[in-house]
């Protein structure tokens, strides 16, 4: 064998070892990822459903709001932060696309769930409270929006939950319901309060008129009022 | 997508580099080239075509008689410069061993050249470049390596710059150390591809029985070297021996000299077409063509890459601050674990090899080189920017063969 074909042979490899060695980390970190966003979501799923359990337990008393008032900035950070989490994951991944989908499903499932539960709090215990829900698309105004809610949660109000849903995302029965039942059309769209849709990019000046006006103002973007 | 590109990416680079360091462990890349006691020195000629080359042509034709070797004569041809290298080299009129033509009119390297091939009965031609300077016994050795060879149709030298004061020069320093490493390399595989113009000696009988050098090529350097190894002649190199020449010193000079080689090499590909994958050639026909195909598709998709990467990037951090999003937000030490997870270990480990083979490689071409790293700056910008670049200038020559743009030889 003379130096070149032995070289080739060598370098070919020595490549397709480098490569198969990233590639068999990069499906066990993608493994990890998929774990860590089911782990999450799974807590996410218990905590609510203990406020759940406490709110029937205290139907009838007071303590109920004094209860579960701590436990409610807490739950809407993390219910944004897995959002976050699953949308950077799921375009890192180099396999389990079935997986993420799956996994989106159920973080829409906790959502919902969780969105009940704090409409239910905010009727009984803190009516000042905002409620967003959140419809992206792959776009720039989607980003920008995004950033805006973001923002809104960090430097105005941490009170406020906001909860996302990809507009584009396949086989998920509760997001098909929120788009038919918010006449959603495009990303982004915002429902503040299950009451104000807000199509189109809403700035971080107008997104502050309108939630600090007491969710009663008009953007310059589509309003409809929800039935 | 982005994920299989990049793999081709750094796939191709870690089987190059790995290639290469392979070959280098395994072959005698220090030995000097044997040396021939002759009882009378054959006799060479130097080449020397130059346009508008004022301000070195003095200093090069001064080098080359200063060379102590008895049977030299240089043959200067000025290809109707405008300006005052003619009447600058007619100052060593006088010399017996110089002969001075001039062209009425500005005809091109290989016409200058073949004009003075045709004033020669050398045993050996030697072309050289009005702006270099050559140095020590390596005519000599050239000789020896071509009288102990018969196989051997030509000899190199490692090229180094006679000044490397600004940035723009710093990287090329750097590029050719790694190119000198590299022909080297070729050299001991045989599969050496090119006698530059800044030095190359030729056996004289070969270049007149091949039909002297092409006069319509924006790289006949490029182009007589292929012919010589489709002849079935080898080129080799004087690694340890080194042509001094300039380095263009501004990024535009770097732009004009690249393009021009981008598209001297593309039409020699396309007009030589036959020789790749051609298995009567060996290696050189079935490896190291279609390799200098390859390198050029991996570079522009390298620059895409990269440029979207920067765009996207810019864009993103564009959105951000429209919408007065803080810029820099928290390294995520706060969740260790989701920002260890966010490591895209398909790409990075890869390319952590890549990266590590290539000091490594650097490493050894400065050690062979005898030289050592000054400044940490340009070698940052040579591989975090030039790679790119290269591809920029490859699109670039491209889209100059494609309008047919005038062929301007720098």
């Amino acid at each position: 064998m003379d130096l070149i074909e032995n070289s080739i042979i060598k370098a070919s490899l020595f490549t397709l070892v480098v490569l198969v060695i990233g590639l068999l980390i990069g499906l066990q970190f993608d493994d990890a990822r998929t774990s860590y966003i089911d782990d999450q979501i799974s807590q996410a799923t218990i905590n609510t459903e203990s406020v759940m359990a406490v709110q029937n337990y205290l139907e009838s008393s007071n303590n109920y709001c004094r209860v579960v008032e701590e436990e409610i900035p807490e739950m809407g950070e993390r219910n944004a932060e897995i959002g976050t989490t699953l949308e950077q994951f799921s375009s890192k991944g180099v396999s389990e696309g079935e997986k993420y989908k799956t996994l989106r499903r159920r973080y829409y499932v906790s959502e919902l769930r969780l969105y009940n539960m704090m409409s239910s709090y905010r009727d009984r215990c803190e009516p000042d409270m905002n409620l967003i829900l959140y419809f992206f698309s792959d776009n720039i105004d989607s980003q920008r929006q995004g950033n805006v809610l973001t923002e809104y949660r960090r430097e105005v109000d941490n009170s406020t939950s906001i909860f996302t849903f990809n507009y584009e995302a396949e086989e998920s029965q509760v997001l098909d319901v929120l788009k038919t039942d918010f006449n959603v059309t495009e990303g982004p769209t915002i429902i503040i309060n299950g009451e104000e849709k807000h199509e189109g990019y809403v700035p971080l000046v107008e997104l502050e008129q309108i939630l600090g006006e007491g969710n009663n103002s008009v953007s310059n973007n589509t309003v409809n009022q929800t039935s | 997508m982005l994920v299989w590109l990049a793999w081709l990416l750094i796939g191709s680079s870690l089987f190059m580099i790995t290639f290469y360091l392979n070959a280098y462990h395994n072959s005698p890349v220090k030995e000097e080239l044997e040396m021939v006691e002759f009882d009378e020195e054959p006799s060479v000629s130097i080449l020397m075509p130059a346009y508008n080359e004022q301000d070195v042509v003095e200093g090069s034709i001064q080098s080359s008689l200063d060379i102590d070797y008895g049977n030299l004569e240089i043959i200067f041809v000025d290809d109707g410069s405008e300006d005052d290298t003619f009447s600058i080299a007619q100052k060593f009129a006088d010399e017996p061993k110089i002969n001075l033509i001039q062209h009425s009119e500005n005809k091109g390297k290989g016409e200058a050249l073949n004009t003075a091939l045709d004033e020669t009965d050398s045993e050996y031609v030697i072309v050289q470049d009005a702006d270099s300077q050559l140095d020590g016994e390596l005519i000599r050795k050239g000789a020896s390596e071509m009288t102990l060879k018969e196989d051997v149709g030509a000899v190199i030298t490692a090229i180094r710059p006679l000044e490397a004061e600004n940035f723009v020069q710093k990287l090329q320093v750097i590029e050719y150390i790694l190119t000198n490493f590299y022909r080297n390399l070729m050299s001991h595989l045989n599969i050496l591809d090119m006698t530059p113009g800044a030095f190359s000696m030729y056996r004289t009988s070969d270049v007149k029985r091949l039909g002297g050098f092409d006069t319509d090529n924006l790289t006949e350097d490029l182009e007589i070297a292929w012919r010589l190894k489709k002849d079935g002649k080898n080129i080799h190199m004087a690694f340890h021996e080194s042509t001094n020449t300039v380095f263009p010193d501004n990024f535009r000079d770097v732009y004009g000299q690249r393009v021009r080689w981008a598209r001297g090499f593309m039409s020699n590909a396309y007009e030589k077409r036959e020789m790749f994958f051609n298995k009567e050639l060996g290696w050189f026909g079935r490896f190291q063509l279609p390799v200098q195909i390859i390198l050029p598709v991996i570079a522009i998709i390298g620059f895409w890459l990269v440029a979207v990467g920067w765009i996207q990037g810019l864009f993103s951090m564009a959105i951000d601050l429209s919408t007065g999003k803080a810029l820099f937000p928290s390294i995520g030490l706060e969740n260790l674990e989701r920002t260890l997870l966010n490591f895209s270990a398909v790409i990075y480990i890869p390319l952590i090899a890549s990266l590590g083979l290539s000091a490594y490689e650097l490493k050894v071409a400065y050690s062979e080189s005898d030289s050592s790293l000054t400044d940490l700056l340009p070698l940052l910008f040579y591989f975090a920017v030039f790679f790119m670049l290269k591809g920029f200038f490859w699109m670039a020559a491209i889209l100059k063969e494609l309008r047919k743009s005038e062929k301007v030889w720098t």
